[in-house]
């Protein structure tokens, strides 16, 4: 796919998404005491001049794009990296992972086995420091936190709730 | 001067004092620079403890924390991408590429002598302007407010160095993200899509953690081998005098900025160390070169930030109104010494108010000696393998952002914008613009309405200020002068272009 | 730290065993059995987060057990709603409720019949203030003001559709006057009044008292059924025949499943911790002694019952709900 057709393709997108939420703001309620200045004052500002901004981003990168074809010497080639697609995709997803389970299964456990397996992830390092610096790292946050600091720290539902509260 | 003796020999007579000033610095520093954790929490979290203590040496404390937590923000947005507060994300901006580059050391002593430059000042003004910057303060209305926010937010079109539409798309994105949410006025819910916990809003800090920390952490996990091994020539070395000389006027700039919004009720660093970041960017001779490690992009949001601490303390001290979030958690800390605040607090607590002058000043100079030796052994974090590093980035960021608000809508707000901030910087949609809208659309949308309410919905009443008209006709040129230099480089290039017949 | 060793083997057996464990507790002797967390949804530092911290000294004292202030900001009120109501009900998760909640309530965002009421610990009172320079001496003037010009007087007061703006939208439907009312946050209500951009703000006595005292703002009218001690010669709004009484209250709930014998039990504690020197004063320090009195949960039961009978009314007159 050439740049061009990302580019526009991102540029339009967002310009749908404001012409959407546009609309979503003509219809929030509206009350006569704040006749001119209502809910939907400043939302429909913000979305109108977003549509236009991101429209004229889309018809700038239509116009290179139809003027690329017509030079095709010029035309940009821009190989996706799969690879390093791939690794973000396969991260983003282990940290939703753990975004769940901080909240269900509590922090100690679910930042251990996170940690392990993000740095697993990551090509440097040493093995044995990484088994050992989960553990260790996690546990100082939560004396950090909990003890040092009396700041919350997410404690999981049902047993894992009983599991953290014998901890922190 | 009477007072000034007064109030040191107080400090100097207890090493109790001393030890106060010197431990809350670095209480300070290190509460800034962990995520999520800002200075706000750090003052909050000493304030049971100061109850057993003198109301000097509870302020003297707090004082200390403020200043150092200032600073802190910006260690870690130069070394990570992670803006530990909310004042250090313009930091990141240039601090981080300058550290990447190999030059952390020259990046955190940028980040040092202008936070420690614009402290003093901010001080400074604090000690021998008070009451006359109270009184300016009460003349800023919310139409001064509004013009001053669009002044901000008029640069998104000349950061970043590209495309004015992508940097003026980008700014709106932000202005957009902050409409979700409840409403500042009417206080009706926005782009809740029926879910109640959304009424929380797009906050600033997950936002700001997300598009900077988290994206940095994906996009170095997507480069692989190439950056995950460790920077392993990182320089230790300080800026040079001549480097910190290149910067002054921003460095003069920023720091009255910053004095003059600290003071401003309501508003404090962050907004400062925002504007006084777009400012550089409109004042310099190589804008483009803005968010890829320039000098005055370090030194123009940290004299602003830290000055602001300052100019926050004035409505304080002279009114008993909190300029920031932070001076607002030390005011309910002084009520607990049978303090009332109110214009008589500085009448009536001289010694008080001029041990603060005294505490804020010695601060700012222990931060600077403190930063100075401990900036090259900070620097070396670097060089420790990212395997470790990042996965301890993401921990610190939830845990920090949850410490923050107790809240799971925020740990979501946070991982969804680290998409975000991926999309945005490969689709080069400029992320200072996008941060800078988020920052500033909230202010100027609030000071528009209620303006507009007070002024009986008339524009041009709204708009016929002194302070407001100026600063909208500069945004307004500023604005304009943005699209005439687009318009000049696309007629330069279409001159000489490759694609210069077919472009018509 | 020795308590890892010691704990580590109960952790896993917890685990195992939870189901039992997580059952609602009944009531033991030695409740309260670990440290008794408050969730509200104001930031630290706030006059929640205060009042608690105030109740929570005295408390240690008594108990033996640590009370700690949790916050949960932001959605106004909703996420420590939902924070609060994911905790089991064994009595040692709390939530620090104020009249935000009944007028979430009454939006239907929350529902009131998920906490148990404890106790009402503080009632304020707040009042009509107008900065030194003003035009208006009294507000008969100052109303008087209004119904000439309908929507010619701007009074600031802090966070929009709450509790202010509902007292103040009362106090113009029960004077017959219009009043518009302009949302900042605290420290800007100030500024814009001192720096005569509105024309009066409703606040507190305790946060507006320093303003007082250097003779920058006077007060008008006080909403409460008495006149403050300390300002003999301010009328109250009933007096004036506007029935306008309404008070930013601060107390504690437990969850709506927690056993009566804990509950008897917490407010004892708490009872005796109100009573104590320092929490009495850190009441004086924030003027909040006027008509603060403790009501117990049977007591807070019916006071909460005929708030959300008046909030219902005022939102509904003022156009917030159907």
């Amino acid at each position: 796919m050439s740049k061009n057709v990302i580019e526009f393709s991102f540029a339009f997108g967002l310009c749908a998404i404001s012409v959407w939420f546009w609309l979503i703001a003509d219809g929030f309620p509206v009350s006569p005491r704040y006749e001119g200045i209502d809910t939907d004052f400043w939302p429909k500002i913000t979305f109108g001049l977003m549509a236009v901004a991101s429209g004229l981003v889309a018809l700038g990168s239509l116009r290179d794009w139809l003027a690329a074809r017509r030079a095709p010497a010029s035309t940009s080639v821009n190989p996706a990296d799969w690879g390093a697609i791939g690794r973000m995709v396969a991260m983003g997803l282990l940290v939703l992972v753990y975004f769940i389970a901080f909240g269900k299964v509590g922090f100690l456990l679910s930042t251990v086995i996170f940690l392990w397996a993000a740095s697993a992830m990551i090509p440097s390092g040493k093995f044995w420091i990484k088994v050992v610096f989960a553990p260790v790292f996690t546990i100082l946050l939560t004396l950090l936190f909990s003890y040092g600091l009396s700041l919350p720290l997410p404690r999981g539902v049902g047993p894992f709730y009983d599991f953290s509260l014998l901890l922190y | 001067m009477a007072e000034y003796l007064d109030a040191l020999t107080y400090i100097v007579s207890s090493p109790t004092n001393l030890f106060f000033i010197v431990f809350s610095v670095i209480w300070g520093i290190a509460f800034g620079s962990v995520p999520g954790l800002t200075g706000i929490v750090g003052v909050a979290l000493l304030i049971p403890f100061t109850y057993a203590f003198e109301s000097e040496q509870s302020l003297l404390l707090l004082g200390g924390v403020y200043v150092g937590a200032t600073f802190g923000g910006s260690i870690s947005a130069i070394l990570f991408n992670t803006p530990g507060s909310p004042e250090a994300a313009c930091t990141a901006l240039d601090g981080y590429p300058m550290a990447k580059r190999g030059e952390a050391g020259k990046a955190l002593g940028i980040a040092l002598a202008s936070s420690a430059i614009g402290g003093i000042f901010g001080t400074l003004v604090l000690m021998l302007l008070a009451p006359p910057m109270a009184q300016l303060a009460l003349e800023f209305g919310p139409p001064e407010y509004f013009a001053l926010a669009v002044l901000g937010i008029s640069a998104i079109a000349s950061i970043g160095g590209g495309s004015v539409l992508k940097g003026l798309t980008a700014g709106l994105i932000g202005l957009g993200i902050a409409t979700v949410g409840l409403d500042p006025i009417t206080g009706m819910g926005r782009y809740t899509f029926g879910n109640n916990m959304l009424l929380t809003g797009i906050s600033f800090v997950p936002v700001i953690i997300g598009t900077f920390a988290l994206a940095e952490v994906l996009t170095r996990v997507g480069e692989g081998n190439k950056s995950s091994t460790a920077i392993t020539d990182v320089s230790t070395k300080l800026p040079s005098r001549k480097e910190m000389k290149d910067s002054t006027g921003t460095l003069a700039r920023s720091s009255v900025i910053g004095a003059i919004i600290g003071a401003l009720p309501g508003v404090g660093a962050t907004t400062a160390s925002f504007i006084s970041y777009s400012e550089a960017v409109r004042w310099s001779r190589h804008p483009e070169k803005f968010g890829t490690g320039v000098p005055e992009g370090i030194a123009a949001p940290e004299s602003a930030n830290n000055s602001a601490v300052g100019g926050s303390m004035i409505p304080l001290l002279a009114l008993g109104i909190p300029g920031s979030a932070t001076t607002a958690v030390m005011l309910g800390g002084l009520t607990v010494h049978g303090i009332i605040p109110g214009p008589l607090l500085m009448e009536q607590n001289t010694r008080l108010v001029y041990s603060v002058f005294i505490a804020m000043m010695l601060a700012n100079v222990l931060m600077l000696a403190f930063g100075v030796r401990a900036a090259r052994y900070f620097a070396l974090i670097l060089t420790v393998p990212y395997a470790y590093v990042g996965p301890a980035i993401i921990v610190m960021c939830m845990t920090g952002v949850y410490g923050l608000n107790g809240n799971m809508v925020d740990i979501g707000v946070m991982l969804a914008f680290g998409v975000v901030g991926v999309l945005l910087r490969v689709m080069k949609y400029p992320v200072a613009s996008f941060i800078i809208g988020l920052v500033l659309g909230p202010i100027a949308e609030k000071s528009l309405r209620q303006g507009l309410m007070i002024a009986d919905h008339s524009y041009l009443e709204f708009a016929a200020r002194p302070i407001t008209a100026t600063l909208l006709l500069l945004s307004l040129a500023s604005l304009l002068y943005g699209f005439y230099g687009q318009y000049k480089l696309a007629r330069d290039r279409r001159k000489d272009g490759p694609l210069a017949d077919t472009a018509d | 730290m020795t308590f890892h060793s010691i704990i580590k083997p109960t952790a896993i057996a917890a685990l195992l065993g939870s189901s039992m464990i997580a059952a609602p507790a009944l009531a033991q002797d030695d409740y309260p059995s670990r440290s008794v967390e408050v969730v509200h949804q104001y930031g630290p530092g706030g006059g929640t987060d205060r009042f608690v911290r105030a109740v929570a000294q005295p408390f240690e004292e008594i108990t033996g057990e640590s009370m700690v202030s949790i916050s949960v900001q932001g959605g106004g009120g909703i996420p420590a709603v939902v924070n609060f109501t994911q905790r089991p009900a064994d009595g040692h998760s709390l939530m620090a409720i104020s009249p935000a909640q009944i007028i979430a309530h009454v939006q239907g965002r929350i529902d009131m019949a998920d906490f148990k009421p404890l106790a009402r610990v503080q009632y304020d009172q707040a009042l009509i203030w107008v900065p030194a320079d003003s035009e208006f001496e009294t507000i008969d003037q100052f109303v008087q003001h209004a119904k000439d010009n309908p929507g010619d007087l701007k009074i600031a007061l802090s966070g929009a559709a709450g509790f202010d703006e509902i007292t103040v939208g009362l106090f113009g439907l029960e004077a017959d006057a219009e009043f518009v009312t302009v949302p900042f946050s605290s420290s800007e209500m100030v500024s814009n009044t001192l720096g005569g951009q509105v024309d009066a703000m409703f606040e507190e006595y305790g946060p507006a008292r320093g303003l007082y005292d250097s003779g920058d703002m006077r007060p008008l009218v006080v909403f409460s059924e008495e006149r403050l001690p300390v300002l003999e010669d301010v009328p109250t709004a009933t007096e004036k025949g506007w029935d306008v009484t309404l008070g930013r209250w601060r107390a504690f709930a437990m969850q709506a499943e927690d056993s009566e014998e804990n509950a008897e039990a917490l407010y004892a504690d708490i009872e005796e911790a109100v009573a104590a020197e320092s929490y009495k004063k850190f009441e004086e320090q924030n003027a909040l002694q006027y008509r603060s009195e403790l009501l117990g949960p049977d007591e807070f039961q019916t006071f909460i019952e005929g708030e959300i009978e008046t909030y219902t009314t005022v939102l509904r007159e003022l156009g917030y709900i159907e």
